[in-house]
């Protein structure tokens, strides 16, 4: 009976191993090993043409990481979030309760407001592009977002990553929203509130854990920006929307690898601790449901 | 946040009841009907003609009915019959597609749900889930200004005056301790403790429910309809219940609305509505075990008419009070009488009842005994041997009858036959067309 069990139990896990082994490797040649490799570009510096290598050591990291590539990098990095994420998440927001509701063609208006998740940030780039060139675009003479004054540029790349989000943070509020039982808003309703009371009282607290996971995702999509700007500004004008994203793109030759590395590994500690801290910190405020 | 408003020693479930009016502030216990904040305005809620439609379905048609003001009404029908869409159109949750609704001396058909001073208990309770139920009873006070005593004009109430109702409210419904606990930690009948709490701390004009009941388990149901019985008696204001539980509706009206499809079918007090149907529907509809009824054919006779049934046997209708307009009916017109189980009485020809020989006796056959403990039903089939007869025909040999005894005695045996006397002065009669009482 005992041998029976203990034979059968290690088949199980055998059986489970065989299934986990597709993401595990998956796991391991996409996000372990370049981990790996990582670390060890950083601690190594090559020559100029990449054949050589000798260890420098972890001292390199305390360098780069205050280094001025690094903190300018994660400064406009930093500005890049705060410009897109909270006027990201009130756009969507705002046009997920004007479309959630019963109208007759409110289809139409969900699939328009929802159409952004179907073009790549290329796209969505390439088409804001359009939008504001000068000779043919329609916001063509908008100063406030031009993309050729360092001092607005990065608002610029900021509002066609609002844009292109738009789309999924729709979406999801949308979902959210149709969590919400009816019944709640009838009842605040005949409480007496009026539709912005409801809003604040009921809908968003109910909405929250929907909330805190488009900040965290936002967030993240804003960190890790990159395509938007090489395709609108490269980087310019003056360096002025070089995220940090784009200078760890720029770290590709061998003289540089070392320290882009690091300044990838920092980026990694900065979304990691930023994403936690956003957890702890949102989490004593949202409410989960019963 | 989470320190408890109040710090009162428990109040025990089962006593608060008592007292609820005494505890509520504002509410003057010398006269149940003033209320402070309304200052005593009638809430009659009257449906003048009003129907409700959507799209091709039409939920309530043509609905006459008042309600008076501190009434306790109960719109009792099954489900899908409309109770709900018009119990709704007073809370304004719907709109009146014709005809008018008034509250008060108020016609509401304008009138924002917001607007109305109305409180509703839902079948699901809708708490608010983020909410602590001191927050939740709280809610209707937020938003509405109320008129404080000793002054003039309505304004907003103060964080401690809202406090105090809060806890008169909770107090009220023995909520006491609950206070600081957020729904999700609160039993179902606790959580309907709150939503009645809710309801009662603004003190509306009308206070409404839909099914508040159903969620519960049998024993808490039946405990809670008495709490129910008690707030309203306690608190004077016109009480709206809907419920498809007949016993419900019969234990805490004033007066029941039956609707069925959309259609009013009868309006009265639970004894009157038991005691005299309408129509055929009601007769059905109320009473558990379900009145009786067969088809037979008017046999006038010689100025004593009664009830042909066929080969099951005939009954004199001399004893009701439908004479009167039975008399213009042609004689072998088709009728439906109906008999309610507990008025039937089940006699054994065998064992030499002189009253199985009387002329107001069925012929039946026993089929099956149902025993409950404090009374036994037994199901019967008309007709000498339980198969006489063409179905259909008047008598309808074959048609179950439940006659209800009490458990004294010897129960009959199924396969029996026996005889079901029926009391002359219990028969209802209906016409089969209109299914309309006659007499």
């Amino acid at each position: 009976m005992t041998t029976l069990g203990s034979r059968r139990r290690l088949r199980e896990s055998a059986l489970a191993a065989l299934f986990l082994l597709p993401s595990l490797a998956i796991f391991v040649s996409f996000f372990f090993y370049p981990l790996y490799r990582l670390v060890y570009l950083g601690l190594h510096q090559q020559n100029r043409t990449g054949s050589a290598e000798r260890y420098v050591g972890w001292s390199r990291f305390g360098d780069v990481l205050t280094g001025e590539q690094f903190t300018q990098g994660l400064k406009i990095s930093s500005t890049y979030v705060l410009y897109t994420v909270p006027l990201g998440l009130a756009l969507g927001i705002l046009l997920a309760v004007a479309a959630h509701r019963r109208l007759r063609g409110i289809k139409i208006f969900q699939t328009i407001f929802a159409s952004t998740i179907a073009s790549s940030v290329a796209v969505a780039s390439v088409v804001f592009l359009v939008l504001i060139n000068p000779q043919v675009g329609y916001f063509s003479n908008v100063g406030f977002f031009s993309l050729s004054n360092p001092d607005t540029a990065l608002r610029g790349v900021a509002l066609s990553s609002v844009w292109q989000n738009l789309g999924l943070t729709f979406v999801i509020v949308l979902a959210g929203l149709q969590t919400v039982p009816e019944e709640l808003m009838e009842a605040a309703t005949l409480d007496g509130f009026g539709p912005i009371r409801r809003f604040f009282r009921v809908t968003l607290p109910l909405i929250s854990p929907t909330l805190l996971f488009l900040v965290v995702v936002l967030v993240i999509f804003a960190l890790q920006a990159f395509a938007q700007v090489d395709i609108l500004t490269s980087g310019g004008p003056a360096e002025a929307t070089q995220t940090l994203v784009f200078k760890i793109f720029n770290s590709r030759e061998p003289l540089a690898q070392s320290s882009g590395s690091i300044m990838a590994i920092g980026l990694f500690v900065v979304t990691l601790v930023v994403t936690a801290f956003q957890f702890v910190l949102l989490n004593r405020r949202v409410h989960y449901g019963d | 946040m989470n320190v408890p408003l109040i710090g009162h020693p428990t109040a025990t479930i089962g006593a608060h009841s008592t007292s609820v009016r005494a505890r509520l502030p504002g509410v003057d216990d010398d006269d149940g009907h003033v209320r402070e904040g309304e200052g005593g305005i009638v809430a009659e809620v009257v449906f003048e003609g009003v129907s409700k439609r959507f799209g091709d379905v039409v939920a309530v048609d043509d609905l006459n009915l008042t309600i008076a003001d501190g009434e306790f009404m109960v719109l009792l029908g099954p489900s899908g019959c409309g109770k709900t869409t018009a119990l709704r159109m007073i809370a304004g949750l719907e709109t009146v597609s014709t005809g008018t609704l008034r509250i008060g001396d108020r016609v509401v058909n304008d009138i924002e749900a917001k607007d109305r001073d109305i409180s509703m208990v839902f079948q699901s309770y809708a708490l608010y889930p983020h909410m602590t139920v001191a927050r939740n009873i709280e809610s209707p006070l937020l938003a509405r200004s109320f008129t404080v005593e000793g002054e003039a004009t309505p304004r907003k109430l103060h964080r401690s005056e809202r406090d105090d109702r809060v806890r008169a409210a909770a107090a009220a419904l023995g909520l006491t301790d609950l206070l600081a606990r957020k729904p999700a930690a609160l039993s179902g009948g606790q959580r309907q403790r709150v939503a009645l709490a809710r309801g009662i701390v603004s003190r509306p004009s009308a206070f409404l429910m839909d099914e508040p009941l159903s969620n519960l388990d049998a024993k808490l149901r039946a405990q809670t309809r008495l709490e129910i019985v008690a707030l309203h008696r306690e608190l004077s204001t016109t009480f709206v219940y809907v419920t498809h539980d007949q016993v419900e509706a019969m234990t805490m009206a004033n007066r029941i609305a039956i609707i069925e499809q959309g259609r009013l079918q009868q309006v009265g007090a639970p004894q009157a509505v038991y005691e005299r149907p309408a129509n055929l529907f009601v007769a059905r509809f109320i009473g558990s075990p379900p009145m009786n009824t067969l088809a037979a054919r008017l046999d006038l006779g010689a100025g004593a008419p009664a009830a042909d049934l066929g080969t099951a046997g005939r009954i004199p209708l001399s004893g009701s009070d439908t004479l009167g307009s039975l008399a213009p009916r042609a004689d072998g017109s088709e009728i439906i009488i109906g008999v309610r189980p507990e008025h039937l009485v089940l006699v054994d020809p065998a064992a030499g009842d002189p009253a199985a020989a009387g002329s107001d006796t069925l012929a039946a056959t026993v089929a099956a005994v149902e025993w409950l403990g404090h009374e036994r039903h037994v199901i019967a089939h008309t007709g000498a041997d339980g198969s006489a007869g063409s179905p259909g025909s008047p008598g309808s040999a074959g048609a179950p009858i439940v006659v209800r005894q009490t458990t004294e005695g010897p129960a009959p045996v199924p396969g029996q036959t026996v005889r079901i006397r029926v009391p002359a002065a219990h028969v209802h009669v209906f016409d089969p067309v209109t299914t309309e009482r006659l007499g």
